[in-house]
């Protein structure tokens, strides 16, 4: 039986294909529509889920969207209602697509795929992160976390699921939002909301939480973390803008985008963090205590906090933590469809998810295609083994690599095959990724990836497999100066971990470094154009590396250098969208 | 074999599409407004001078709450419920 689910309409629009409870196919339309955060209906994505499945829409059983519209709408109403008469200009921005696309989701599957007389399940946006989470877990119990900006009305929600039933308890709802609470500082200090809270988070360390005292007249915390916002200190509700008046008097004046970064931001930045933490330890604290139930799941965009995840096992008592690596919006495209399959229609659980490598992928042959009809200069290995073992040595010359191998990642980080990767043993390594290719702020860190039989060498962890990037661990204090280039400001990497079953060539790669240099770490981040999206196919991967300072290309058994193509070299930062 | 369109009809193409977007969002602009002072301000007005509180803003100050969680109990329902867009 196939299951589609789809996400659309807010951000990160994505869909994802099951086949009797198995994941067969998922993608963020941005990655596709080459629009990030794109919000438009996934039609690319579903394409792609489709073709990979090897069937057309008519063979879909099943359709699950990620919300209930109308509650979501009957919010919207009620936040028009009590901004009247200041509320216009966000209620004309808001009802037109209301009216055209949102409300009229059946005529759109109608339309777009030819999808009638089949059913439509709509589940309500906090379940499908809660289903996204748990449904493909290893556990057959846990407790449940949901946090984001907002869903319908929800905004947190806990519970407590077993086998195939999830049971969400409790809940906060809109206005009061610690997604929203951490958007509308991440718009104070000058970065895009719904894009850049990963920023203030990798600000925070630089800075000193001096102003949690200020952050706190925000925010009312019990000591069973439920919570609430002063509203006074907020116009996200009724008006197109985060904070309000009386929170610009409190902190000062919003930093403009692109100016400089002062301490003053830094110790903003690491106040939020801390009480942002805090609340969430409470929550977690008290989640345990009611449901007496040592493992974990997290969804939502707050999960993607992965500074407050990876404390989580020091300050709470959970033993065992899950989260999917598309824990945003995007993730629910995949947690509705699950929750069909599991929870309304009964099939038993058996599948865990251990990977995240569901987006296309291409074969060698078409690769090669690609390179001889644009004439791109390149090396063939005989095998992708050769491949390896020369990548390793240009990485362990202090090359910078775009790595495109295998099936796109699903969710927000590159976990090894639409990569850029580089040497971590070289004390500039940031730098010159920076210069070269990201041109991004140069408070954020880059990330390791380290093979997991050695996790336990260099990080303070507790377990081996950490592999979607959502934690962030303390290296160890002897290691700091081995790979200065992904050890953070505070002396910790957001770790991915990776092994053979999960990724060969990501796992031979780093293993090959491991012989060169003795160390068995890399600098992975993302392949992409500041303010692109992750690149998704062979095309896509040659002009980032040509627009870029990338220096050589490895993908699939092909091995591209820049300087072999100057005619196709251009400078990305002149199209550099943020 | 595939066909391309010229470049001057796409360029063409899209001007249409920027100019129907450019006039859909003026006859928008103008036909929302009777809807929203109208339809959402005297419900809204009504609503307020009967003491509605549209949106729970929450405390002002120190409360004596003991807790701000809401009973959601979200959990498995009848199939019909998840045909429903509410």
């Amino acid at each position: 039986m196939y299951i589609l689910g789809i996400s659309c309409y807010y951000h990160d629009s994505a869909a994802a294909l099951i086949k009797d409870g198995r994941i067969i196919a998922a993608g963020e339309e941005e990655r596709f529509s080459r629009k990030k955060h794109d919000n438009s209906f996934p039609i690319n994505a579903i394409t792609f889920c489709l073709k990979k499945a090897g069937i057309t829409s008519d063979q879909i059983d099943a359709v699950a969207f990620y919300e209930k519209p109308l509650l979501k709408f009957d919010r919207l109403l009620h936040q028009h209602l009590h901004g009247f008469p200041f509320s216009y200009w966000s209620f004309y921005k808001a009802v037109p697509s209301w009216v055209n696309e949102k409300l009229r989701i059946p005529t759109i599957l109608k339309k777009k795929l030819k999808y009638k007389k089949k059913p439509i399940y709509y589940i309500q946006h906090h379940m499908a992160h809660a289903a996204s989470s748990y449904l493909v877990s290893p556990f057959k119990e846990a407790a449940i976390l949901t946090v984001d900006g907002v869903g319908e009305w929800t905004t947190t929600a806990y519970g407590y699921a077993k086998g195939n039933d999830i049971h969400l308890k409790k809940q906060i709802e809109f206005p009061h939002s610690l997604g929203l609470l951490y958007s509308t500082v991440t718009a104070y200090l000058g970065f895009k909301v719904n894009n850049d809270e990963y920023k203030v988070m990798g600000l925070a360390p630089y800075g000193k939480p001096v102003y949690c005292d200020k952050i706190r007249k925000l925010i009312t915390v019990k000591d069973d973390g439920s919570y609430a916002l002063n509203m006074d200190y907020f116009d996200f509700h009724t008006k197109m803008r985060m904070p309000s008046k009386k929170f610009i008097e409190e902190f000062g004046h919003v930093r403009k985008h692109g100016a400089n970064i002062e301490q003053k931001h830094k110790d903003i930045a690491a106040s939020l963090q801390k009480v942002v933490e805090e609340t969430l330890f409470k929550i977690l604290n008290n989640l345990h205590k009611e449901t007496k139930c040592d493992n974990l799941c997290i969804a939502g965009g707050v999960a993607l906090n992965s500074v407050a995840n990876g404390k989580i096992k020091r300050n709470t008592p959970f033993k065992n933590i899950y989260i999917q690596p598309a824990a945003s919006d995007a993730g629910t495209a995949l947690g509705a469809a699950l929750y069909v399959w599991h929870s309304i229609l009964g099939n038993n659980r058996e599948y865990v998810q251990t990977t995240s490598y569901f987006g296309p992928s291409f074969t060698a042959e078409e690769i090669k295609k690609f390179l001889d009809e644009k004439k791109i200069v390149y090396k063939e290995f005989k095998d992708k083994k050769e491949l390896i073992t020369a990548t390793a040595e240009l990485i362990h010359k202090n090359n910078v690599i775009g790595w495109f191998m295998g099936a796109m990642e699903w969710g927000p980080r590159a976990l090894g095959n639409r990569s850029i990767l580089a040497n971590a043993t070289h004390p500039n390594m940031k730098d010159i990724i920076n210069a070269k290719v990201k041109h991004r702020e140069m408070f954020r860190p880059f990330a390791p990836v380290i093979i997991e039989e050695k996790v336990k060498e260099w990080f303070h962890i507790d377990k081996e497999n950490e592999p979607f990037m959502l934690f962030v661990y303390p290296f160890k204090e002897e290691k700091h100066k081995i790979v200065p280039s992904v050890v953070h400001v505070d002396g910790s990497g957001r770790l991915q971990t990776i092994n053979k079953n999960q990724n060969e060539d990501y796992h031979n790669i780093i293993t090959e470094f491991e012989k060169l240099s003795g160390v068995p770490i890399l600098i992975n981040t993302s392949f992409n154009i500041r303010g692109e999206p992750i690149v998704c196919t062979p095309q896509e991967a040659y002009r980032c590396m040509m627009g870029t300072g990338i220096d050589y290309l490895a993908i699939d058994k092909f091995l591209v250098a820049r300087e072999d193509n100057p005619k196709d070299m251009w400078d990305s930062e002149s199209i550099a969208k943020d | 074999m595939t066909f391309k369109l010229p470049i001057w009809f796409l360029v063409i193409k899209n001007n249409f599409e920027r100019f129907g977007k450019f006039m859909a969002s003026i006859f928008n602009f103008i036909f929302l407004i009777p809807v929203y002072f109208v339809g959402v301000g005297i419900v809204s007005v009504i609503g307020k001078i009967n003491g509605k509180e549209f949106l729970n803003l929450g405390p002002k100050g120190v409360d004596n709450k003991e807790t701000y969680w809401k009973t959601y109990d979200l959990r498995k329902e009848e199939n019909e419920a998840y045909y429903r867009m509410f």
